[in-house]
């Protein structure tokens, strides 16, 4: 039972770094790309070259952090096979759902992305947006199929357990399960100001640095355009998604509010800002609290009831800091990127954004620096969340975590632990530096203007 | 809908072997030449074979990735037995296409072009050796009970998949030569031909040497592909291989164009079919069959749906995509940086 239990550990911690760093490639995959179909389309449509110049600029960033996206892929896929085989075996909608994704989303993404970076003088230029195109629906197709998976897992429906099996009786509740839509529009948001602050810190940086200033200053606002649209979208998705936890999975908010007690009726629940939950003896050691907020956040009603853990059995509490803290990290950004866009908006009105003044906003662009990284930290607080708040159970009330691992050896867990821990360091430092290279370089003056003649094809 | 219902497994069959012959033929190429790749001559040789396959790797290996989502989907108790019974290899498969398509990627950024060179080669090499004993351990047979393997986790570690590894470096080298052979002119091109019979020979003596060593198996009374039901179908396919082995030794002579390429991926088609053949109708030899580890008919129904519509839309782009870049690699499509 003890090295099942280490090399469950194991498995779990192995899922957990494969996903975070698969999660930090892919999600700027999605945003990239579209951002770059958008400078493409910008360009068919203008005919001013600056935008084919940002075209091909970010392209060249795209495929170096394609290269890993791709490769971390792969190992999550086999995983369902290698170490959580028991799962596998019992629950044909995953599969099934992921075989979808592939079928449907990675190639259409892998197809197209070719001729995306190497068909600019192959093919016609229109063939070519299209091809684009096509490698945004593919990115964009594969966060709704993984999301329906994963969905499913947060809130399992359209499935009878049958004998130890999970068989379905209902595709349509099984893909539109309870949690699937909110999760995935605050996913896709997610994917979009991941890559909107890290294209916005880039170009304030040039800026910054006063190089190509008028260049960067037309991607830097094109981000803060999205940025006023997605930022304020984002606080009010994630209120919503937050409410939708409080109705699937009570442990889970009650975890990431370390909220122990239920609120007796006509008393407000308070929302704690920060805490030090002790688990063994059911209670906060301090905490800093606000009082209602948390009754008004969830129900809309100063006093309305929220379960606190003790109403569970403490079998079923998922770890508290390590859902607490996280969420509180996700939360915070949201906030903070809502006062970034709208300051640089107030800017914005003020002229302050002209090429010719935007280098002298110092502290606006230092802050547009600091969120990209900060983006960063909010998907993985917000995937912490929701996959350890969601714990002891792999499929929320369903199955367990703890049946569903292959009780491979540890020593062998270890060592593919081990082994994936480097490899990906490796790759992911290679990538640091080499994407810095292409920053230090700036964009290729070759690449600035459009070719003149094309193949008539 | 009934009857057609009790061929949904032997469809996803059928669709799986399609999945592993086109990922065999056309990541097979790019992983051979990796290997090959090992043995150039010059930094810029090898920028070259790289620069030969960069629009396309990607979607070659996405074949690898399908084949896993939908042997997931369709066979959920295969892709659970299959892949822990073979982690040590998946693992390895993976660490090694993890530096194969990073290097791809990372080559023409980079100031140190040699190390991911290597990182490309060694790569290349490590994931063809271990998708070899992942298909070899396959092959040799797994125990299952209660749907979980009930084997060891060393266990696809035999004779039979060495020999399968081995044999398929080979293959996929041939595949990789030829390739190369399309896209390049001159001494390079030379190399690449002469490197292909050599290939070519090893390729027909690891088939011979693993026929030879199922049949003495067999005769022993141990378990090989040759005691299944339909064991015997392997040999059905050798005169065709024959046939195709000859023909791709005559185009390699005259130096054809695409003709040595062609021919080696008829030779692979031909294994695949063979394989399947003689494996029909299990899963996980020797007792899994397709029919008692397929997933329940409401989710068949659903992906024979997927897959019906878009495997021939998959089939059409990726046709597409190499249409766009047919021809020699030369220098006018290389990135302008
Ligand atoms: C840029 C990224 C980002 C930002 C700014 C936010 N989130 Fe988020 N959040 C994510 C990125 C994210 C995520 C990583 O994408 C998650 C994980 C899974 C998912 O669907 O989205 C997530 C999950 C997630 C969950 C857990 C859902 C579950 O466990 O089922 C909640 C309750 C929230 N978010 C709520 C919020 C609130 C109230 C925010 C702002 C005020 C907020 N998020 C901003
Ligand atoms: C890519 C973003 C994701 C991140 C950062 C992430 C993070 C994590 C973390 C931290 C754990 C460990 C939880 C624990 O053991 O306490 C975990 C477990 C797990 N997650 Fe995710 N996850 C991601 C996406 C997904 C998706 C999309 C799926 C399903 C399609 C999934 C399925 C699982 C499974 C099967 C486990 C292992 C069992 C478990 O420990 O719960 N994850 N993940
Ligand atoms: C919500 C979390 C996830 C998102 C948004 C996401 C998104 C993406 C995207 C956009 C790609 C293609 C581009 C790139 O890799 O950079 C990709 C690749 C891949 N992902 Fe994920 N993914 C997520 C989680 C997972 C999980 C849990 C799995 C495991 C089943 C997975 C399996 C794969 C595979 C196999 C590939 C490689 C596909 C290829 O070769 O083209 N992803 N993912």
């Amino acid at each position: 039972m003890d090295t099942l239990f280490d090399s469950l550990m194991l498995s779990r911690l192995q899922f957990a770094a494969m996903a975070m760093v698969h999660i930090s490639f892919s999600v700027l995959t999605i945003g990239v790309a579209l951002f770059i179909a958008v400078m493409e389309g910008l360009w068919l449509r203008t005919k001013d070259p600056v935008y084919y110049g940002h075209a091909r600029f970010w392209s060249r960033l795209l495929v170096l952090n394609f290269g890993i996206g791709v490769v971390t892929g792969l190992p999550l896929e086999f995983a369902f096979g290698n170490n959580w085989a028991p799962f596998a075996a019992k629950s044909a909608f995953f599969g099934e759902i992921l075989g979808t994704e592939t079928l449907s989303a990675f190639m259409l993404e892998a197809g197209f992305l070719g001729i995306m970076i190497f068909g600019w003088n192959r093919v016609p230029p229109k063939l070519h947006f299209f091809s684009t195109c096509m490698v945004v629906v593919g990115s964009s197709l594969s966060v709704f199929w993984i999301m329906v998976a994963n969905s499913w897992m947060q809130s399992p429906a359209g499935v009878v357990l049958d004998g130890g099996r999970i068989v379905l009786t209902n595709f349509r509740e099984a893909i539109f399960n309870p949690d699937m839509v909110i999760s995935t529009a605050h996913m896709y948001l997610a994917c979009l100001q991941a890559s909107l602050f890290l294209i916005g810190g880039i170009s304030a940086w040039y800026v910054l640095r006063r190089r190509h200033v008028e260049f960067f200053a037309r991607s830097f606002q094109v981000a803060l355009i999205a940025a006023l649209v997605v930022a304020p979208l984002q606080v009010w998705v994630g209120d919503e998604n937050g409410r939708e936890v409080a109705n699937l999975q009570p442990t889970k908010l009650a975890a990431m509010e370390a909220h122990w007690d239920t609120n007796p009726a006509g008393q407000g629940a308070s929302w704690i800002i920060a805490a030090w939950p002790d688990e063994a003896n059911q209670r906060n050691h301090w905490a800093v609290e606000v009082p209602y907020v948390l009754s008004l956040l969830l129900t809309h009603s100063p006093t309305g009831e929220v379960k606190g853990l003790k109403d569970f059995p403490k079998e079923l509490h998922p770890p508290i800091l390590m859902t607490f803290y996280p969420f509180r990290v996700m939360v915070f950004a949201g906030f903070a990127f809502l006062g970034l866009a709208l300051w640089t908006g107030w800017r914005w009105k003020k002229g302050a954004l002209a090429a010719e003044r935007l280098a002298g906003e110092k502290w606006l662009l230092y802050a547009w620096m600091a969120a990209g990284p900060l983006a960063w930290a909010a998907v993985e607080g917000g995937w912490i969340t929701r996959e350890v708040g969601r714990q002891p159970w792999l499929v929320y009330g369903l199955v367990r975590t703890s049946e569903a691992a292959t009780p491979l050896p540890a020593g062998v867990v270890a060592a593919s632990l081990a082994g994936y821990l480097v490899i990906a360091g490796l790759l992911t430092a290679a990538f640091v530096a080499l994407a810095g290279r292409v920053l230090a370089q700036g964009p290729d003056p070759s690449t600035l203007t459009p070719p003149q003649a094309r193949p008539a094809d | 809908m009934e009857t057609l219902q009790t061929y949904l497994p032997d469809y996803f069959f059928l669709a799986l072997g399609l999945l592993l012959f086109l990922y065999m033929a056309t990541d097979g190429y790019n992983l051979g030449l990796g290997i090959f790749s090992l043995a150039a001559r010059r930094e810029e040789e090898r920028g070259l074979m790289i620069h030969s396959i960069a629009s396309t790797w990607h979607a070659s290996q996405t074949w690898l990735v399908i084949l896993g989502g939908l042997l997931f989907g369709a066979f959920p108790v295969v892709y659970g037995v299959a892949m822990s019974a073979l982690y040590i290899p998946v693992m390895l498969m993976l660490a090694g296409l993890a530096f194969r398509g990073v290097a791809i990627e990372f080559y023409h950024e980079s100031p140190n072009r040699a190390r991911w060179g290597l990182a490309f080669g060694l790569g290349s090499l490590v994931a063809t050796v271990a998708q070899g004993f992942t298909l070899g351990g396959l092959l040799s047979g797994m125990p299952v009970v209660e749907r979980q393997f009930a084997g060891g986790y060393g266990d696809w570690l035999n004779p039979f998949s060495a020999l399968v590894a081995v044999g398929g470096a080979a293959g996929f080298v041939l595949l990789g030569t030829t390739y190369l052979s399309m896209k390049t002119d001159g001494e390079l091109r030379d190399r690449a031909l002469k490197t292909a019979v050599m290939a070519a020979w090893a390729v027909l003596a690891g088939l011979a040497v693993i026929l030879l060593w199922m049949s003495l198996q067999h005769r022993e009374g141990h378990y090989s592909l040759l005691s299944l039901r339909q064991g015997h179908y392997i040999y059905l396919t050798l005169p065709i291989f024959l046939f195709e082995f000859a023909m791709l030794l005559r185009s390699l002579k005259k130096a054809e164009q695409d003709k040595p390429f062609q021919w080696s991926v008829l030779l692979f088609l031909t294994l695949v079919v063979g394989i399947a053949a003689a494996l029909y109708p299990m899963a996980v030899p020797p007792g899994l069959s397709i029919f008692d580890a397929a997933a329940p008919p409401r989710s068949l129904w659903f992906l024979f749906a997927v897959s019906a519509v878009l495997l021939p839309v998959m089939l059409a782009y990726n046709a597409w995509q190499y249409l766009v870049f047919r021809g020699k690699a030369g220098q006018e499509d290389k990135p302008e940086h």
